[in-house]
């Protein structure tokens, strides 16, 4: 995908977790956030609220589940399915 | 990374730093805060190397270095402190070195730590060469799991001879704390809907020591896999692992806590750790803070629907869970914690290590409970829990983490159940409280009981006649007799009703002897129950009495007359069975039917065997008969004498209102009464001192330890008290508890302990017996009614079989509870329970206080939640969320029509610029100091122009502003600039009580204003009387007259005149300063009550005298005045505490404040609607309103009230002034509802139930329109004036003035009453609860047919109702 908006998207969520969640620490895209204990449930909440700030969206509770915030890229497809 | 500079700079304490250090303070001496471990080093260590390792990390951690002062600007923090090395303690020698180092550990966890000086201790124990244990603590300012974990490793790592790196400073961090914008998170916690005041856990009184004791909660391999289970569950999983397994744990808590407290709204402090980020993680220091999850929990909920809550709370915390966002309010609602520990502790420098988190053997006393769920080094999960000394003794706290765990299984094993179902306790039989004595042998009839007394003692006296047991058994005889001769048969109900006499004690005994069943009622009941009672029963003969022929005879029963002599002959007492029925007593039930109660021989034979003892001993003892016939509680007076050998002293009835209860203790000849505690606040009143009475037995109602102190101070300081508990389907009374005045401290007075012979247990909804301090309700076994006459459905429905025990029980429908000490306490009728915020009150004293006006027919009591407006005037924008206000089809307010029609009127109350010149020209004439007039300026544009205009009289003038700590800057710098600009003197008046007067208005009024209003004027008639100024001028606008002074209801249908209104205005002002409110105590306000001062110093509302557009005083300030429009408060004010009002208002009451004000300011045109509807829609900055109620102190949960409101069928005529007179005069102010609303009829449900949806919106007006002074007209006017000024105390006494609101109380009420007798009016004792004015007493009094009196019965004139009424106006 080239799609700029997409480009712009999940960087400005990687830019928020490396800066805020991982203090500077280096992450792929790809890399397990949660079960390697990178974030936990007080950092996904942070997360998600600024998900729903920088998104327009409101994220309820059922939808906070392991699937869609494992990863950089997981996180970014749900939102880019919550946009659509 | 930490700059060492930072080190001596004091750095402010972060949020989770003030929470604790406030608790710190609030128990100085007390170790709760101490975070201790004990690492044991399996290994050998080298001691020398240990301590240097450990002095290499404290110089990384700053942390480990914090000492705390308090300062004036609130505590802190700096790196500053002492260290500490680890001292070396030999134990290896001793005979069992784990134990020695065990003792030690645990008492030097308990010392308190000098915070001036060092926040950390440490030592190193030797156990044995290869066993060492590393001693750490802490206090928790300075730490938390995670940080001990990272101590551990540094020291771990500095003794292995790693490189260890240098750490993140700690007051970097707080330095930056709270950078993060709160706002939403602040407004989580503070609105988050709490409860007003937790109910404390096991009903312990709210915990005044920390002490407490930590106890492992064992976990059975059971639970521990249905727990695993559950985890690995998809319907139950949430977002990972361990986040499920705390929903799952704090699931089993919350209905824990709801079960053990009983409050359906539960908050549950769960400490998040708040290591966001890696740097955060690596810091030494506390970053945990405890934020509430606050959960609804039902007894309906099961395990699936609870848990369901439980994930959105949790979903709640940890989006709002921001380090800083705590609030005291959110900490107050707190009464269990939970805490969810993982830290990882590892190896010691390779070696094996174990690691023990101590307890300091004290924690925060708000919670009774804070349950750890550990994981340490990925071990297993434990559970442990604190609990507080408090909240029983040690045995019943031992089972307190089984009832844990109960519950915890039945949610993972059975998650159907529901909640109420769930049993507590493991052993059922073991709960079960049995009567200390046997009462086998009194299976001994009560006849034959009788028959044994010596035959030439007293059995009944009656004045001057008496009967010996001789001449007693012969009568019964005759009695049995005359009933065989009309045909009554063993089993048949004869109706005994008749008046309180010598013979009825044969009478009711010859029944007994006939094998028949007495059906006793009282002479005084109405003629129609009277039939009833007579039919439900089947009743075939009848006994009564000359004057009770009038409503028997048209029973067409064979009846015979009470003292009867015509000669018959005797005849042998019938053969009886234990198991045959004696009598049968009608009480009313729910739905207002009477139901019969029929009691066996067997039964009453085993209750007056113990209730003789237990009252009279062993020595025969004489019991008055003085109560009512129809009540269980007078069978008491009769039998239990007759099996000792005692005398029945019989008192007749007295009149109508039957006080024979006076004579008795006017009498003082027996040794034993029994009563009701509204007989006894009757006796109280009247205040008869006896000698011969000793002992008091109190049934029928709940009885308050003050009513008993008030007896042994005014009847008899050595009179026993026993308090008797038993509904009449537990034969007369089945528990009793003496008092004790020292031992005794609650309200009400426990009802003890179980009679011989009966079992008493508390149940659950499925009937489980409850532990100690759990609410249940009272269920009775052993000696029982036999049931309900003729209704084997009722019968079936209250008495049932014991699922955990053999036999049956009676379920009471009364709620009680088990205190440690092991006696019961009466709480009220389960029916009755009505939670507010999900915490318990009590409505039942609501509920009786309005049905005691006369004319009411029915009452329920409701908790509402505020509607949200869903329109707004089409004229002045009102909300249709403002109370109490309806709304023509048209969309105008009924205000706005009413105005139409009355504004004309109105402007009477309007006059000339003239008079406002004569005003000031007399007031200067008048004062006698430096100025001739006080002027307020609040610096707003009002008074600001009212300034100019006052300014043109060219007198001397003092300007006053309340400087109430809030005034903006803008309104500062105008209050300056136009006092110079024309040359007054200008006073800022300030009070230190200012904080807590804004705290104390939010309370009482939901807004600042009140407080400030009352403060202004407090202070400034203060000023005008010590420097003889004359008047006081206000800024007071047109709108603000119409919305207080000028209401639609003064010109319903009429014309007051000006001078009516001015009277009414000067009376409101006096009753103003006259009451006694927390604002006026807190400003010291004595000297203002008499109203003297207002004789003196006047106000002139300039306003009344001028006119001017809006527009026209924005133009004159914009031009000619030096004032500027403040930008930095809200739009209509110069004070930045207004937003506070309007939040809590709105919060709370579910409108906005100003509704009402602005709606005027349109109405008179100094606003348009749209203006007004768009500043009532101006939003509030949460955030900062939060923060002013942390200054000043404010410490409710904002959202934390509830709304009570009281709904009343009533007849015409009867209005909300009497209902609120009537609630006043018997319910304690915090009980009171918020709101009465009188409606048609109740709405119900298909299933009969009371639909709530159906409820009107609650009306408001809780403070109906105070009267003017009014002088005494009549002569019983005067009578009544001179007695009320001197019971009260008051110099003037209006006859419209309420006595609630002049001073009066309960007894002051009793004793105007007494005195309104001795002066020949007559009236009875709650007169002046019904007719709470003179004017209104006058009438009753006026009205009252005088009845014959005789000297020691008539002093005052009471029936049932009016006792009951006493009792309760008196507890």
């Amino acid at each position: 995908m080239t799609d700029p908006t997409t480009i712009d998207r999940k960087s400005r969520i990687r830019d928020f977790i490396v800066a805020k969640l991982l203090n500077g620490r280096a992450v792929g895209d790809d890399e397990n956030l949660l079960l390697s204990g990178l974030i936990d449930s007080l950092g996904v909440f942070e997360l998600i609220a600024f998900l729903e700030k920088s998104f327009g969206l409101t994220i309820p509770l059922d939808e906070v589940v392991l699937e869609n915030f494992t990863s950089i890229d997981t996180i970014d497809a749900y939102v880019a399915t919550k946009q659509a | 990374m930490h700059d060492v500079d930072d080190h001596s700079t004091p750095t402010p304490l972060t949020r989770a730093q003030e929470v604790l250090w406030t608790g710190q303070q609030l128990a100085p001496d007390a170790a709760l805060y101490n975070m201790g471990w004990r690492f044991d080093l399996l290994q050998v260590i080298d001691p020398d190397r240990f301590v240097a390792a450990f002095e290499a990390i404290v110089a990384r951690h700053d942390a480990l270095r914090l000492v705390f002062a308090a300062g004036p600007d609130g505590a802190h923090q700096q790196a500053g402190g002492a260290v500490i090395l680890p001292e070396v303690i030999e134990m290896s020698g001793s005979a069992d070195p784990d134990a020695a180092a065990t003792a030690w550990v645990d008492a030097r966890v308990r010392q308190p730590f000098d915070l001036a000086r060092c926040a950390y201790d440490t030592a190193l124990l030797k156990l044995g060469p290869a066993h060492w244990v590393w001693y750490f603590s802490q206090h928790h300012l300075a730490t938390d799991a995670a940080a001990a974990a990272l101590v551990f490793a540094d020291v771990s790592k500095a003794y292995a001879g790693e490189t260890v790196e240098l750490a993140p400073s700690f007051l970097a961090h707080a330095r930056a704390a709270e950078a993060d914008d709160l706002t939403t998170a602040r407004a989580h916690w503070q609105g988050a809907p709490g409860a007003a005041t937790p109910t404390p856990l096991y009903g312990g009184a709210a915990a005044t020591s920390p002490a407490s004791t930590r106890v492992d909660v064992p976990l059975s391999a059971s639970v521990q896999a249905a727990l695993a289970k559950a985890c690995a569950d998809p319907a139950t999983r949430v977002f990972s692992p361990q986040l499920t397994e705390v929903a799952l744990l704090l699931t089993a808590f919350a209905a824990f806590v709801h079960r053990v407290t009983g409050d359906e709204r539960v908050s549950i402090g769960a400490p998040a750790h708040n290591r966001l980020t890696p740097q955060a993680r690596q810091t030494v220091g506390l970053f945990v803070e405890t934020f509430p999850l606050d959960i609804d929990v039902a007894p309906d909920d099961t395990f699936i629907t609870l848990f369901g809550k439980v994930k959105t709370a949790l979903a709640g915390y940890l989006r709002h869970a921001r380090p800083g966002a705590g609030s005291a309010a959110a900490a107050k609602r707190i009464s269990a914690v939970f805490n969810y520990i993982t830290a990882s502790f590892g190896d010691f420098a390779g070696g094996p290590a174990r690691v023990t988190w101590l307890h300091p053997g004290a924690h925060d006393p708000r919670h009774g409970v804070r349950l750890h769920a550990m994981r340490f080094d990925g071990a297993g999960l434990a559970l442990a829990m604190d609990i507080n000394d408090g909240l029983g003794g040690k045995t019943e706290t031992a089972q307190i983490p089984q009832h844990f765990t109960r519950v915890l299984e039945t949610l993972l094993t059975a998650p159907e159940t529901r909640l109420g179902h769930v049993p507590l306790c493991a052993e059922s039989e073991a709960m079960i409280a049995h009567g200390t004595g046997s009462d086998e042998d009194a299976i001994a009839l009560i006849l034959d009981r009788i028959a044994t007394q010596p035959a030439e003692a007293i059995a009944v006296r009656e004045g001057a006649m008496h009967l010996t047991y001789a001449h007693m058994r012969t009568r019964a005889a005759t009695y049995n007799a005359r009933l065989a001769a009309q045909g009554v048969t063993p089993g048949d109900r004869v109706l005994v009703h008749c008046h309180r006499a010598l013979d009825l004690i044969p009478a009711l005994l010859g029944i007994l002897s006939r094998g028949a069943v007495f059906v006793p009622v009282a002479a005084n009941t109405p003629e129609a129950r009277v039939r009833e009672i007579a039919g439900l029963a089947s009743v075939v003969a009848i006994i009564s009495d000359a004057r009770c022929h009038r409503t028997t005879e048209p029973l067409g029963k064979p009846t015979l007359t009470l003292g009867d002599d015509t000669p018959i002959d005797p005849t042998q007492a019938a053969e009886r069975a234990a198991g045959d029925t004696a009598y049968a007593i009608f009480t009313s039930g729910s739905t207002g039917t009477p139901k019969g109660v029929e009691v066996t021989h067997d039964g009453l034979a085993r209750y007056i065997a113990w209730a003789a003892y237990a009252f009279g001993g062993t020595e025969p003892a004489d019991y008055a008969l003085f109560s009512s016939l129809s009540f269980d509680l007078t069978l008491t007076s009769i039998f239990a004498p007759l099996t000792t050998g005692g005398t029945v002293v019989v008192y007749p009835e007295t009149g109508a209102s039957d006080l024979a209860i006076l004579d008795v203790f006017a009498d003082d000849a027996v040794d034993v009464v029994k009563l009701t505690p509204s007989h006894l606040s009757l006796l109280c009143a009247q205040g008869t001192s006896v000698t011969r009475i000793r002992t008091l037995v109190l049934g029928g109602e709940n009885l308050t330890t003050a009513l008993c102190h008030q007896a042994h101070k005014t009847l008899s300081p050595s009179l026993t008290i026993a308090n008797e508990y038993g509904p009449t389907e537990g034969v007369v009374g089945c528990m009793i508890h003496r008092f004790d005045p020292t031992a005794d401290t609650g309200i009400s007075v426990p009802i003890g302990r179980p009679a011989d012979g009966v079992q008493i247990t508390l149940r659950d909804a499925g009937l489980s017996p409850v532990p100690f301090g759990v609410v249940g309700e009272i269920c009775i076994g052993g000696r029982l009614a036999r049931g309900y006459l003729d209704r084997p459905d009722l019968t079936a429905g209250r008495f049932v079989d014991d699922p955990h025990a053999p036999g049956r029980i009676y379920r009471s429908g009364d709620l009680g509870r088990l205190l440690p000490n092991g006696v019961f306490e009466y709480l009220g009728r389960a029916d009755d329970q009505l939670k507010v915020g999900g915490v318990r009150i009590e409505p039942a004293e609501i509920d009786a206080a309005l049905r005691q006006v006369p004319g009411t027919r029915a009452v329920h009591i409701h908790a509402a939640t505020p509607k949200a407006a869903t329109k707004a005037c089409i004229r002045c924008g009102l909300p249709n969320s403002y109370p109490g206000v309806s709304f023509r089809d048209d969309g105008v307010c009924e205000i706005c029509a009413s105005y139409d029609s009355y504004k004309d009127r109105a402007q009477s109350y309007f006059q000339t610029p003239q008079i406002l010149t004569d005003k000031i020209e007399a007031a200067a004439g008048k004062s006698t100091g430096a100025y001739d007039l006080i002027m307020l300026l609040s610096g707003g544009k009002d008074s600001t122009y009212a300034a100019y205009r006052v300014a043109e009289h060219g007198k001397r003038v003092l300007a006053l502003t309340l400087d109430n700590g809030y005034i903006s800057e803008g309104a500062m710098g105008n209050i300056r600039r136009v006092a110079d600009d024309l040359g007054w003197d200008h006073r800022f008046m300030q009070t230190e009580a200012m904080n807590a007067i804004f705290v104390e208005s939010l309370k009482a009024h939901s807004n600042v204003c009140q407080g400030c209003f009352k403060t202004i004027y407090t202070l400034a008639l203060r000023v005008a009387r010590d420097e003889g100024v004359a008047a006081i001028v206000t800024g007071l606008s047109r709108g603000q007259f119409f919305e207080t002074r000028l209401t639609p209801e003064l010109f319903n249908d009429r014309d007051p005149g000006v001078h009516e209104i001015e009277h009414l205005v000067d009376t409101a002002r006096r009753q103003y300063h006259a009451q006694d409110d927390a604002v006026s105590r807190l400003l010291c306000a004595d000297d203002l009550r008499d109203g003297a001062v207002l004789d003196q110093v006047s106000f002139i509302d300039i306003y009344r005298y001028i006119d001017v557009p809006v527009s026209e005083i924005y133009r004159f300030l914009g031009e000619r005045a030096r004032w500027i429009r403040p930008e930095d408060t809200g739009r209509s004010t110069n004070c930045l505490i207004n937003d506070v009002g309007i939040y809590v208002h709105n919060t709370r009451e579910g409108f906005h404040n100003y509704a009402l004000p602005y709606s005027w300011d349109v109405r008179l045109g100094h606003k348009t609607r749209d203006e007004a509807v768009d500043e009532l829609n101006d939003e509030i900055d949460v955030d900062r309103v939060t923060a002013i109620l942390g200054e000043i102190g404010f410490d409710e949960a904002v959202a934390g009230k509830g709304r009570l409101v009281a709904y009343v069928v009533a007849d015409d005529g009867v209005d909300l002034g009497q209902l609120w007179d009537a609630l006043r005069a018997h319910v304690v102010p915090e009980a009171l509802p918020t709101d009465i609303v009188l409606i048609d009829e109740i709405p119900l449900t298909p299933n009969g139930k009371v639909d709530a949806a159906r409820l009107p919106s609650p009306t408001r007006d809780r403070s109906e329109a105070r009267a003017a002074y009014r002088a005494a007209t009549t002569p019983e006017e005067e009578v009544l004036t001179g007695i009320f000024s001197e019971v009260l105390g008051l110099p003037r006494v209006g006859v419209d003035d309420n006595f609630y609101d002049i001073g009066g109380d309960s007894l002051a009420a009793i004793q105007i009453a007494i005195l309104a007798n001795e002066a020949g009016l007559g009236v009875p004792a709650t007169a002046v609860f019904e007719h709470p004015t003179i004017a209104r007493l006058a009438r009753a009094a006026s009205e009252a047919t005088p009845a014959p009196r005789t000297p020691s019965t008539s002093l005052i004139d009471l029936d049932e109702d009016d006792l009951a009424g006493i009792s309760r106006a008196l507890s």
